[in-house]
């Protein structure tokens, strides 16, 4: 043995033998280029940028496309089935469908609202989960981005809940370890659940973000929580059997926010969705939309008529049309009726655009109106989320305001009629609303029905299009289908119970006929769970009739 | 399985006493001829049962050194020979002189194949290796390295991801296995010994380019390589032979060896050639006249007026002449060999190359700067270090091909396809014509960009700067026994520049849009083998290699996008003068890849007729999972050497050459992008009272259990010679189980993720290949004629098995300008399928469509339309109704079996060689035709359309009456649309004439050569495109055999010479 063949020898056992005993740093695989759950939350601004990503969970969520959910496929969703927004599209179209309440189980915006609405949880989750272990932050901060993640979570939960029923409740983020399905939870622990979020939000949330740096205009506030409360207790109570102490609740957080006296009525009603006054005393909670490309929202393009230019480069006069009767029955006493739907237009450069078509009428008159739907400058239409401005369809300014103080005062009249009919104080507050709108005291006296079916047609008129109208419907389903197969029977033979106007483009154009001979399914009280979400999880269980 | 890394840990430093025992030797010199006079320079001279070896150089002479003292057997061989051994006794201290004298035979078998981690004479193969018949390519010009595997090993399909100079190529050894369009099924290669993965992720997310966004077209690492510089290549394929490369392996092993030094005085060679490439087949579309004419038939039809007045006084430009062109190609090769002998040698190779070719289609380019430098070092005869270094810049133009028209899609084939030939190239004015503004607007023409504006001002280049080095250290312990370490670093700097000018759709739309990338990977390797060769006695004898390897590979890329330019004079030179809305895009990338393994192999051969092997891999990825880091890639083989058995021996001397082998094992396939088994947080960005602030949110869900995908092969395989090897036949049957595919699965929405990449399914390849050699003639002097010939023939039956619970996995579409689906993977059939509606032939007659049984969903049949075939209905039986129930598998990509057919012809110092290959039973979607063969003129039709169009005169007629297209119903394909892709093409022929030894040589010089060579000279086929061996969607298994705009065959006419002094 020599020196050389030692060395070598030893040299050789160092590199192969000395090298097999550790390899698991080596192997490990450290992000460079983005980051995961390991290397972020590190720190306050790591917190708040998981939860702004939670906020951007409206409008494109991750794995949803930019019609999807508030873009567009939810709205619908909530407003085709009333009786007061049409798509115009035959009842075997995506969004004629839901207009004539002709839908099945593979309806493609029922999935993707499911599947938004748990991608927007599950960021909120990843907060949720991760934040409070975040070193070095303040506990205040700490539990305010916690809060304010709670109260997105209460949102897409509630928005669950109310299209879907019993909806799988994961308040954790997903373990790919784990079991991925799971079988869906009753409505009521659903609602436990979306309260608890809410109350920690009640506690945790600030009055305002005044002072606090920011930027921070449209995060949720402690008035938000209350307001959200105030509606998901009346939801609970009024569709899940809640009852007085649902009424009571809601009619409670209700008032804590007419008494906190953060909020108040707008004087002139179109300001309060005026482009240049957003977030205004009125709004309570709205989801921020900028008119950004990616950043901006996509409803312009569907209010504006066809062919108008009044949503920037798309076509307009897609998707949202008021309903003839709904028109026709609304007094032009009433000054929302100028404010909501309009037949011109006056263009920041282009200058008065007029879209002049009857709005009171005979047969033949509405046979000329109908007969200009779908064609270039027909029909009146919505001004709500209308935006001249935009530049593409996908960044349009509106933000689409989940809570405003009008909202909160007809939920408070409705809270107090229901737990224990129409008091002094339930009357001053649809009156408030109501003289805010040109129109004279509600009629004193009313009877607890009488008093809730008024309510519900001052909400028609107040809020259409913004995303409460299936959810009101489902809380006074009687009423509200009565009122909807009325529509639809419109052009049914007098003889038949209908009103005759039976002009042919009504039955072709207008699917609120229905296919049902103008009867509302009772099935259609809640959307059916999604095809998609069942393929993928075969615990999910179907809703009744579906 | 940590246990694993223990156990090897601990084998590793079990044989490291063996190291340490001391050894002295003696050297053996002497000379090896051919015959009894001819010295033959590069014979492999080796003692049998060491790794002590060398090469003679040119004088015959060669010199062993450190030869163990006692008795010992000397082994000389070389290709063309056949191998002699000779005893010699040999002392410490002293030399032994030892000749031999080699008789001529033209059998591969004897020679030594690279295998992985050392080298095994074929005789001891018991796994499935072809080797490349270096001989053969030796005297043509090759252009790259893909062709010289092209027809010539069996169960290698090496098709064309693009026909363009340094388009992209694709090999499947053995059938593809995964259903992932991103999922690479392309061989490791491993060049030098240094493992390149062809990445199908690597640089196509950031780069843009010319071709349709999406379409993989990898990185090809044999682009950068100088075909001449190639020592060897052989391919691994089973198990057995491939399981030494564990993860990696799955779909085959090509190990690329370049040339080494030799001893003896410098040798130089240089090499020249030249030549001319013209399209090999174009479309035979109407001219101006006869395009006018079917215009205005088609206006009469739809009861129009005639669209041209006088058909006879239109303008006629033939758009395919404007854009194809005859285009050169050049190279030049100078490298210089050498070595000193002795104890402390030196040995050498270098070279220089430069090729350059320019694209039959204008515009297109290819030009390849390569140096390389082999060098290695004797030390006190026991110590060797070596390095190999090459060098290259690759430098590709590329024309927008490959693609339709439309959108993002730019292929200017299809455009010049598609243009009217009533259009001038430019108007009278000097502007370039399109389409939509200079057409009739009668024609409701198709929304094309003019081809030749496009390739004129377009610009879309590539670059590749590749530096590939490999240094080793290697050191005799004791007799038999070796250590190697090597360091290598394989670097690329890969960069691409588009313009998209206001000639093209896309760049007109946003006033020219320029895009750079520029994209770095740099891959460092260090590998330690310790190898034990060694004779045990007359009966046994050991081959075994045990190592640990570990590489790392870090990749950086950068890109930024701009538009809205001033005037397209700057090109993407200036990128920062763009003014695009919004504002440029910038964005970068980083990645680490990192791999560490065990590897052993042990080769044990009894009474030199049972050889057994045993292979196994231990390998751990950064990109498995946590939970899966480590996998264990094991094999096992058996041999058996019949004709050595005294029986056979003495009972069939026919039989010179008998081995049966069969092997088993597993290996697995890596191709994962990395941090696919992390979960990541995307940037999301939102507004507070329109206020951006910054957002994230979780986009990929962990997934811990990420691994590989697992082969398991069976082989069985036969190796025959007979007639003293006039004869050799080669069979394999091959089954290759695949499961644990990687493959998108589903997730429950309520997981708020719509899909991840998980292991589910399984697929089965099997197949059957046959290499048979036929040596007719031999040739045993200068005075006979030599013939020889082999032939291959492999076929290979894919089939899916699994999709882990779906029916059908719908693939990307093909293209946004047509809206057509992407082929299909369906459990129960190919990866790739087509699936369309069926049809069979037109209806004669009105009688004959009213007749008919079905209806399209709103109208009924006519005379002169397709009989589309209806399939089905709600409740499974025809319905009446021609709709998507009706839909079926209509083709399939994959040919049923290949061919290859390579002969020598040899008289004097002439020499004849030819390649015939082909594929035969792959089905092509040609989507040309739908609008070459379209029957309304919005674009321009083959004449065979027009001239062979149903008319009631004409009922037999192949096509249907103007104004119908019947290529498809809604998006979905028609099968008029699929044509056989079944080719047999001459591939190459060559005719050399080697110069007289004696005239050579009173020159100075040695051996030189001249040739004239033609390729793809003819190709036999009824597919009606450029070139049935196409792929325009890439090279993934999913939309395979889609033609769209393909870049052209080239048939190549080249001369050369090559001399030596």
């Amino acid at each position: 043995m020599n020196m050389r063949s030692t060395a070598a020898a030893a040299l050789a056992a160092l590199v192969l033998g000395g090298a097999a005993c550790d390899n698991s740093d080596f192997l490990t695989e450290v992000p460079e280029d983005f980051v995961g759950p390991e290397n972020f939350f590190r720190n306050a601004d790591d917190a708040l940028a998981a939860v702004n990503g939670v906020y951007a969970g409206f409008v494109s969520p991750l794995n949803c496309g930019s019609d999807d959910y508030y873009g567009r496929n939810f709205i619908m969703l909530v407003e085709y089935p009333g009786e007061a927004v049409t798509s115009r599209y035959g009842a075997t179209h995506d969004r004629g469908g839901i207009d004539a309440l002709n839908i099945t189980t593979e309806h493609p915006y029922t999935a993707s609202s499911w599947l938004c609405a748990y991608s927007a949880i599950g960021s909120a989750n990843l907060v949720i989960a991760n934040v409070p272990k975040t070193p070095s932050m303040d506990v205040a901060l700490r539990d305010r981005v916690v809060a304010e993640a709670r109260y997105l979570r209460a949102i897409h939960y509630f928005n669950l809940v109310r299209l879907f029923g019993d909806v799988p409740l994961r308040l954790e983020p997903v373990d790919p370890r784990g079991k991925l399905t799971m079988p869906r939870t009753p409505a009521a622990e659903v609602y436990r659940a979306i309260i608890a979020d809410l109350e920690y939000g009640v506690e945790k949330l600030p009055v305002t973000y005044a002072g606090v740096p920011g930027p921070n205009v449209g995060r949720a506030t402690k008035g938000a929580a209350h307001a959200l409360l105030a509606k998901v207790h009346l939801q609970y109570g009024a569709v899940h059997g809640g009852g007085a102490a649902s009424f009571n609740a809601a009619a409670n957080h209700a008032k804590q926010v007419i008494d906190g006296r953060q909020y108040r009525l707008m004087t002139d009603f179109g300001t309060v969705f005026a482009l240049n006054n957003e977030m205004n005393a009125e709004v309570i909670f709205a989801v921020q939309l900028t008119r950004v490309s990616g950043l901006g929202g996509r409803l312009a393009q569907h209010v504006a008529p066809i062919g108008s230019g009044l949503s920037g480069v798309q076509p307009g006069g897609i998707s949202f049309y008021p309903e003839w009767p709904f028109l026709r029955d609304w007094a032009n006493a009433d000054r929302r009726k100028a404010a909501t739907v309009i037949t011109t237009y006056t263009h920041p450069t282009r200058g008065t655009l007029t879209w002049t078509r009857p709005m009171t009428g005979t047969n033949a008159q509405i046979t000329t109106f109908l007969n200009n739907f779908g064609t270039p400058g027909g029909g009146p239409f919505f001004s709500k989320y209308l935006d001249p401005q935009a530049t593409t369809g996908a960044g349009d300014e509106n933000d689409i305001i989940l809570l405003r103080y009008a909202d909160v005062l007809l939920m408070y009249a409705e809270a107090l009629n229901e737990a224990s009919g129409p008091n002094a104080e339930a009357y001053a507050a649809v009156n408030a609303v109501r003289s805010r709108a040109g129109l004279p005291n509600l009629a004193a006296g009313l009877s607890q029905q009488a008093f809730r079916e008024a309510v519900q047609i001052e909400r028609r008129y107040e809020l259409v299009l913004e995303g409460h109208t299936y959810f009101d419907m489902q809380r006074h389903w009687a009423f509200s289908k009565a009122r909807v197969e009325r529509h639809m029977r419109l052009g049914l033979p007098v003889a038949q119970g209908g009103e005759g106007l039976n002009a042919t483009p009504w039955n072709n154009s207008v699917p609120k006929i229905g296919l049902s001979g103008g009867v509302v399914e009772e099935k259609y009280r809640f959307f059916p769970v999604p095809a998609a979400a069942r393929a993928t999880n075969p615990e999910l269980t179907q809703n009744p009739g579906w | 399985m940590r246990w694993t890394a223990k156990l090897l840990c601990l084998v590793a430093l079990a044989a490291m006493p063996a190291a340490l025992a001391a050894q002295t030797g003696g050297r053996i010199t002497g000379r090896v001829t051919e015959g009894e006079a001819r010295p033959l320079s590069g014979a492999a001279v080796s003692v049998v049962g060491t790794q002590v070896r060398t090469v003679t150089g040119p004088d015959g002479q060669y010199t062993l050194t450190n030869v163990p003292a006692g008795s010992q057997r000397v082994r000389a061989s070389r290709v063309g020979f056949a191998d002699q051994e000779r005893a010699v006794a040999v002392a410490a201290g002293e030399a032994a002189t030892v000749n031999f004298a080699l008789a001529a035979q033209a059998v591969q078998l004897e020679g030594v194949v690279a295998v992985g981690y050392g080298t095994q004479r074929r005789r001891d193969l018991t796994g499935s290796v072809s080797s490349v018949n270096m001989e053969a390519i030796a005297n043509k010009p090759v252009t790259s390295i893909d062709q010289m595997l092209e027809g010539t090993a069996p169960g290698v399909q090496v098709s064309q991801a693009s026909s363009a100079p340094g388009g992209g190529i694709s090999i499947r050894i053995r059938g593809g296995t995964s259903v992932s369009e991103s999922v690479s099924n392309e061989p490791l290669y491993v060049i030098d010994g240094f493992p390149i993965e062809v990445d199908y992720n690597a640089d196509n997310n950031r780069l843009g380019g010319g071709r349709q966004s999406g379409i993989t077209v990898p990185t090809n690492p044999l682009t950068s390589l100088n075909p001449r510089d190639i020592e060897s290549i052989e391919v691994l394929k089973d198990a057995s032979a491939t399981a030494i490369y564990g993860s990696r392996a799955a779909n085959g092993v090509v190990i690329i060896t370049t040339k080494r030094g030799q001893v003896g005085a410098p040798r130089f060679n240089f090499e020249a050639y030249t030549g001319t490439q013209s399209v090999a087949k174009r479309y035979d579309l109407l001219d101006g006249p006869e395009f006018a004419l079917f215009a205005n038939d088609w206006a009469a039809s739809q009861n129009l007026d005639p669209i041209y007045a006088d058909p006879g006084a239109v303008v006629s430009t033939n758009w395919q002449d404007r854009i194809f062109r005859s285009a050169p190609l050049q190279s030049y090769q100078l490298s210089v060999t050498g070595g000193t002998a002795g104890e402390n040698a030196t040995r050498y190779a270098m070279s220089g190359g430069y090729f350059d070719q320019q694209g039959v289609v204008m515009g297109s380019d290819f030009q390849r700067m390569s140096l390389r430098l082999n060098l290695s070092q004797d030390l006190r005869g026991r110590l060797r270090l070596g390095t190999t270094l090459t060098g290259s810049r690759v430098q590709t133009n590329f024309a927008p091909t490959d693609g339709a028209v439309g959108g993002n899609d730019m292929s200017s084939v299809a455009a010049a396809l598609q243009s009217i030939p009533t259009l001038p190239v430019r108007r009278a004015d000097g502007t370039y014509s399109n389409m939509l503004d200079d057409a009739p607007v009668a024609l409701t023409p198709q929304d094309i960009m003019n081809p030749v504006a496009v390739l004129e001002n377009m610009d879309d280049q590539l670059g590749d700067t590749r530096i590939l080095t490999n240094s080793f250290a290697e050191l005799d312990l004791a007799r038999g026994l070796r250590f190697r370490t090597t360091l290598g670093a394989n670097v690329t700097n890969r960069e691409r520049d588009t313009y998209w000018p206001r000639e093209t759709l896309r760049g007109e739309q946003v006033g020219g849009q320029a895009i750079r990338g520029r994209n770095e990977t740099t891959s460092f390797l260090n590998e330690n083998t310790l190898s034990f060769d060694r004779m045990f006695g007359r009966s046994h004898s050991l081959n075994t290699v045990v190592g640990y390897t570990r590489q790392r590979q870090d990749n950086t890329s950068t890109s930024m996008l701009n538009e809205g330019f001033l005037s397209d004079v700057l090109d993407f030179e200036d990128i920062g003068s763009g003014n695009r809305s919004g504002g440029p895009i910038v964005s970068s990338g980083s990645t680490r890849t990192t791999t560490a393994s065990y590897l052993g192999r042990v080769n044990y051969n009894l009474l030199g007729r049972y050889i057994f092997t045993a292979t196994g891999r231990y390998d751990g990825s950064s990109r498995f999972g946590p939970d899966r880091k480590w996998g264990f890639f094991p094999s096992g083989a058996v041999a058996w050497r019949a004709s050595d058995e005294p029986f056979v021996k003495e009972n069939a001397a026919a039989i010179s050459d008998l081995k049966l082998r069969t092997s088993y094992g597993r290996t697995g396939n890596a191709a994962i992008s990395p941090y696919q088994s992390l979960a990541s947080l995307g940037g999301r960005t939102t507004t507070f009272g329109g206020v951006i602030v910054p957002g994230y949110r979780q986009t990929r869900l962990a997934n811990a259990d990420l691994g590989w995908e697992t082969t398991t092969q069976l082989d069985v395989g036969l190796d025959m010679g007979l007639f003293d090897q006039m004869i050799t036949l080669s069979a394999d049957y091959y089954n290759r189980h695949t499961e644990d595919l990687l493959m998108q699965i589903e997730l429950p929405y309520e997981t708020g993720f719509r899909n991840a990449f998980r292991n589910a399914g399984a697929v089965r390849n099997r197949g059957f290949e046959l290499s048979l050699g036929l040596h007719a003639l031999r040739g045993d002097g200068r005075q006979t004629v030599r013939w020889s010939n082999n032939v291959n023939y492999s076929r290979n039956r894919n089939l899916v098995l699994d999709l882990g619970g779906l029916d059908v996995l719908r693939v990307r579409g093909i293209s946004q300008n047509f809206n057509f689906p992407g082929t299909h993977v369906r459990v129960g059939h190919p990866i790739g399928v087509f699936y369309g509606y069926r049809t069979d032939g037109l209806f004669r007659d009105s009688a004959e469509a009213a007749a008919y049984g079905a209806t399209l969903p709103n109208r009924r049949f006519q005379a002169g339309e397709a009989r589309v075939l209806d399939l089905s209905g709600p409740d499974g039986t025809p319905d009446g109704v021609i709709n998507e129930l009706d839909l079926s598998v209509i083709g399939d990509p994959n040919p049923d079996y290949n061919l290859g057919w390579s002969s020598t012809l040899g008289w004097r110092g002439f020499e004849l060689s030819s390649l015939v290959s082909g594929a035969f039973g792959a089905d092509v979607l040609n989507l040309n035709l739908i609008r070459v063969e379209s029957g309304a003129p919005s674009t321009n039709i083959t004449r065979d359309r027009f001239y062979d169009r149903w008319t009631p005169e004409n009922p037999d007629a192949k096509y249907p009456r103007i104004g119908v297209a019947s290529q498809s119903i809604g998006s979905n394909y028609v099968d008029t649309m699929l044509e056989d892709g079944s080719y047999l093409r001459l591939s190459n022929l060559t005719l050399g004439y080697t110069l007289p030894s004696r005239w050579v040589a009173s020159r100075g010089l040695r051996e030189t050569r001249v040739y004239v060579t033609g390729s793809n000279l003819y190709t036999w086929t009824r597919y009606s495109g450029y070139n049935p061996d196409v792929s325009s969607m890439g090279v993934g298994n999913v939309n395979r055999g889609v033609d769209v705009g393909a870049y052209p065959l080239a048939r190549t006419v080249t001369i050369g010479f090559n001399v030596g002094y």
